[in-house]
């Protein structure tokens, strides 16, 4: 082995393809053939393989160099992959062996068998080699043993067998006898081999019936274990499950999960053993994963789901189950009759909350009650906590004391026995209208509006002509302002004021409105108001002329004037009226045209005129402009 | 020329007005009144209460917060009728006081005076006061007026005035209907007869019934005839009542008519 391993030099192979592991194989399974100087052994690397996995066969012969013939197996494909031949030299005797290798495809699971493989020596003679079975076993791992586990009261179901123990497995801890109704906490643990990779699909489901589990977690707890050496990826589950009729059940439990298998890459190199790509390493990145749903169930377990006792049963027992403890208080304890107090019950421990009723409060004419609430506390769901009965009463009877003794009944599963707890009576000062015990105050009763809580309750007040007023709120302390009437505000003198004021400006503004829009569609009253505007301007200016003594300035400015005035008049451009325009359309004696021809004139030769003149001119054009408009 | 009996007469004359004023003080010292009443309410006497804060009234005029004391005081007595009509008196000065309107609508509901659920119309109405839409309706009014005088004058601006102005018609219209509404509909008096009192069907006392009202349930006023007086009350049932047996919520209205 030294020597083979000194030609063909070691690799560093991974740690998944152990060498020594082969090596044991090898010499477990090989099997030799005794012959005088020539010797045939068979051996193959495994005596499992999972179907579509692959097999290696080695044919070693010692002393010849014929080949043998492989015959061909129903469901199994050989193929030769390679080959090596040695020589050996030792204290002078030569020798020789060939390896023969060859790769075994299973093509269906099941046991099969190599047959012997014959070697012709020579001489007409032939050797064989020993057959070599093997088993090629599916991809759905089923546990496999004898029967069921054994049967164990509080101990966790037994571990598979070591074989078994290579795939995932489903472990359930529970307890083996249960009472109908009564909650009993189990723990599910799925064990994963590190080595696998897997998917969980789904959660545990039970398979059966006559029981109930809850609501299993969707995130379960994650954890690994060592078992026997072997590391394991665990996830855990902590439910309880209820036993719904007598009998027995059998608890089982089945969890759907996907194997991702790596896929060994079918190499059928002309290297054989020898191809520098033949590495599991390699393998798992080029070979792929092949995904294989699996079924992961749990060992059976009987559960045996007890009735509870009837006899020495209490007639107020309603189903609780568990163990528990019964607490009682009262709030307020000092109250008014008709004032609703309320009633808190505590029941805390283990066992089925949800089928623990409020213990009954006992009816009676002095009082009333309303029907209670409940809440859980803690992890009451789960089994374990609290849950706090709330109930409203009202006093009816001044003379009631004290709230009675409540008792809740429950059976005791590890007891065995019925077993019911009392409260302690609860004593109660009630206070009555008129009493002579603690005097109302005088003023200060609350309104209901103000008091939501109260609002909750029930209204038990009664309403009388003398006492209802007692829910009225407090009188005001500051006197604040007078007024001398209830007059409403339109009334008031300054509202009609400002209100006429408002009316009056309205018309006055749409007065105005319609005024300025009369007279801006109005083209006589447009002409009339520039007429009006040029006089307004021109006149003073002409004045000034006048003022100044200046000739020339006066008959320009009345030139300008008349050009204007009769341009307006006439609709025609003011500067492009002559004197020939005039002549033609006034009459000759006109003292506009007299004064266009004065301004002509002036315009070549001076033309000067007096003072008096001028304002004679003046006063002759305005009276032109009266005719004229 | 002053002599010693025209001095002695205007000192004397002095002193008397000095004295009368100090006393005419210190009787009608309203605040000091006020607390009286209060004290007397606190030690449930409630007769006294009322009595200060009448008095009180009658000398200074009206204050909220003497009549809300009247009406818990009156309430206290189970005098429900004068109890309400002193409550929509302090509620016509506070219309938004919550202690007013909760003592109000707590009398209301304890003693069964209950009126149908309002419109939709009648509940946006109901959203504000008489005087709120009034003091809406001016204010739009005033706006409206300077808007339209301002788009006369102010020709640049007269396109976003025209806007303000049609916005300040639409308010003015719908505050003063509001108003008018508001107006016509809330009670002008209150059944103050302990007890209730028949409506006849007729201004006379031998008149046909057509049922009875409640004491504390609110009218509305009509016309006056030999001493009845028309009414409609809040469930729209009409007749004729005693003028004795209501009490005007404005005293001036019965005075008017």
């Amino acid at each position: 082995m030294m020597t083979l391993l000194s030609i063909f030099p070691m690799r560093n192979w991974p740690k998944k393809v152990s060498g020594v592991f082969l090596f044991v194989v090898f010499l477990s399974f090989a099997g030799t053939v005794c012959r005088a100087n020539t010797t045939v052994t068979a051996s193959l690397d495994r005596a499992t393989i999972t179907e579509g996995e692959t097999a290696e066969l080695t044919i070693t012969i010692n002393g010849a160099s014929s080949e043998p013939e492989i015959p061909q197996v129903d469901g199994l494909r050989i193929t030769r992959t390679g080959q090596s031949q040695q020589y050996q030299f030792v204290n002078g005797s030569s020798s020789s062996s060939l390896s023969l290798i060859y790769l075994i495809e299973a093509m269906r699971p099941g046991k099969f068998t190599i047959p012997a493989v014959s070697i012709n020596v020579g001489n007409g003679k032939t050797i064989e080699t020993e057959a070599i079975p093997f088993e090629v076993v599916s991809a759905q791992a089923q546990p496999q043993g004898s029967g069921n586990p054994p049967a164990r009261s509080e101990n966790p179901a037994a571990l598979p067998d070591r074989q078994d123990r290579q795939l995932p497995f489903l472990q359930v801890d529970v307890k083996k006898r249960v009472y109908v109704g009564e909650k009993v906490p189990v723990t599910i643990k799925a064990y994963f081999p590190e080595e696998l990779q897997a998917n969980v699909n789904t959660l545990p489901t039970l398979q059966g019936d006559g029981l109930i589990v809850d609501q299993l977690d969707s995130h379960p707890r994650q954890t690994s274990e060592i078992i026997e050496g072997r590391n394991y990826n665990v996830l855990i589950w902590n439910t309880a499950i209820s036993g719904i009729k007598e009998g027995k059940y059998p608890l089982q439990l089945q969890l759907d999960a996907t194997l991702l298998i790596a896929e060994r890459r079918r190499s059928i190199s002309p290297f054989g053993r020898m191809d520098p790509f033949s590495d599991d390493l390699l393998d798992n990145f080029f070979g792929g994963y092949r995904k294989k749903p699996i079924k992961i169930v749990s060992p059976k377990i009987d559960l045996d789901i007890l009735a509870l006792p009837i006899t020495d049963q209490p007639p107020d027992f309603s189903g609780s189950i568990g163990d528990f403890s019964f607490q009682v208080t009262a709030e307020p304890t000092s109250v008014e009759v008709g004032q609703p107090f309320t009633v808190i019950m505590v029941i805390a421990g283990n066992g089925n909350f949800e089928r623990i009723k409020a213990p009954v409060f006992p009816e009676q004419a002095g009082w009333k009650t309303y029907p209670p609430s409940a809440r859980l506390e803690g992890q009451a769901n789960a089994g374990h906590g609290k849950k706090i009965f709330e109930q409203a009463v009202v006093i009816k009877d001044g003379t009631i004391r004290e709230i009675p003794a409540l008792s809740f009944c429950y059976f005791d599963p590890q007891k065995q026995q019925y077993i019911t707890r009392t409260s302690q009576p609860i004593p109660l000062t009630v206070m009555t209208t008129g009493s002579g015990g603690p005097a109302p105050a005088p003023t200060v009763l609350k309104h209901t509006s103000s008091q939501p809580e109260a609002a909750k309750q029930p209204n038990v007040h009664q309403i009388q002509k003398q006492t209802d007023d007692k829910d009225l709120l407090p009188i005001d302390r500051q006197i604040g302002a007078f007024t001398p009437s209830f007059a409403p505000l339109f009334t008031r003198p300054w509202f009609l004021f400002t209100a006429v004021l408002c009316y009056l400006l309205m018309f006055v503004v749409l007065f105005l409105f319609l005024r300025r829009r009369r007279y801006a569609g109005n083209p006589e009253h447009l002409r009339k108001q520039q007429i009006r505007q040029l006089t307004d301007k021109a006149i003073p200016e002409i004045m000034q002329a006048i003022a100044a003594e200046n000739s020339d300035l006066f008959l320009y400015r009345c030139r300008s004037m008349i050009q204007q005035y009769l341009g307006i008049i006439w609709l025609i451009a003011p500067e492009t009226i002559t004197q020939k325009d005039l002549a033609a359309r006034l009459d000759p004696s006109s003292v506009l045209l007299e004064l266009i021809i004065a301004a002509e004139k002036n315009a070549y030769a001076k033309y000067s005129l007096s003072v008096e003149q001028m304002n004679g001119y003046l006063e002759k054009l305005q009276q032109e402009w009266a005719k004229l408009v | 020329m002053k002599t010693p009996c025209s001095e002695s007469f205007l000192v004397l004359a002095l002193l008397f007005f000095l004295f009368s004023s100090v006393i005419v003080r210190a009787g009608e010292d309203p605040d000091r009144l006020f607390q009286q009443g209060n004290a007397a309410y606190v030690q449930k006497k409630f007769e006294e209460a009322i009595t200060c804060y009448e008095k009180i009234i009658r000398e200074n005029g009206y204050s909220a917060a003497v009549l809300y004391n009247l009406g818990n005081s009156y309430a206290e007595k189970g005098q429900i009728g004068r109890a309400i009509l002193n409550y929509e008196r302090a509620k016509r000065l506070k219309p938004t006081d919550p202690e007013i309107l909760g003592n109000l609508e707590h009398l209301r509901k304890a003693h069964g005076l209950f009126v149908s659920e309002p419109s939709f119309f009648q509940q946006i109405v109901n959203g504000l006061e008489l005087d709120s839409w009034t003091g809406l309706a001016i204010i739009a009014f005033v706006m409206l007026t300077t808007a339209v005088t301002a788009s006369f004058f102010l020709e640049r601006w007269s396109g976003i005035l025209r806007w303000l102005a049609g916005g300040c018609v639409l308010l003015l219209m719908a505050s003063s209907a509001c108003a008018f509404v508001s107006f016509g509909c809330r009670p002008t008096a209150i059944i103050t007869r302990e007890g209730g009192i028949e409506i006849r069907i007729s201004p006379f006392a031998a008149a046909k019934s057509g049922g009875r009202i409640q004491e504390g349930r609110g009218i509305r006023l009509g016309a006056i005839h030999k001493g009845f007086v028309h009414i409609i009350d809040e469930t729209q049932r009409a007749g004729w009542v005693p003028l004795t047996s209501i009490s005007a919520i404005d005293p001036h209205d019965l005075l008017e008519q």
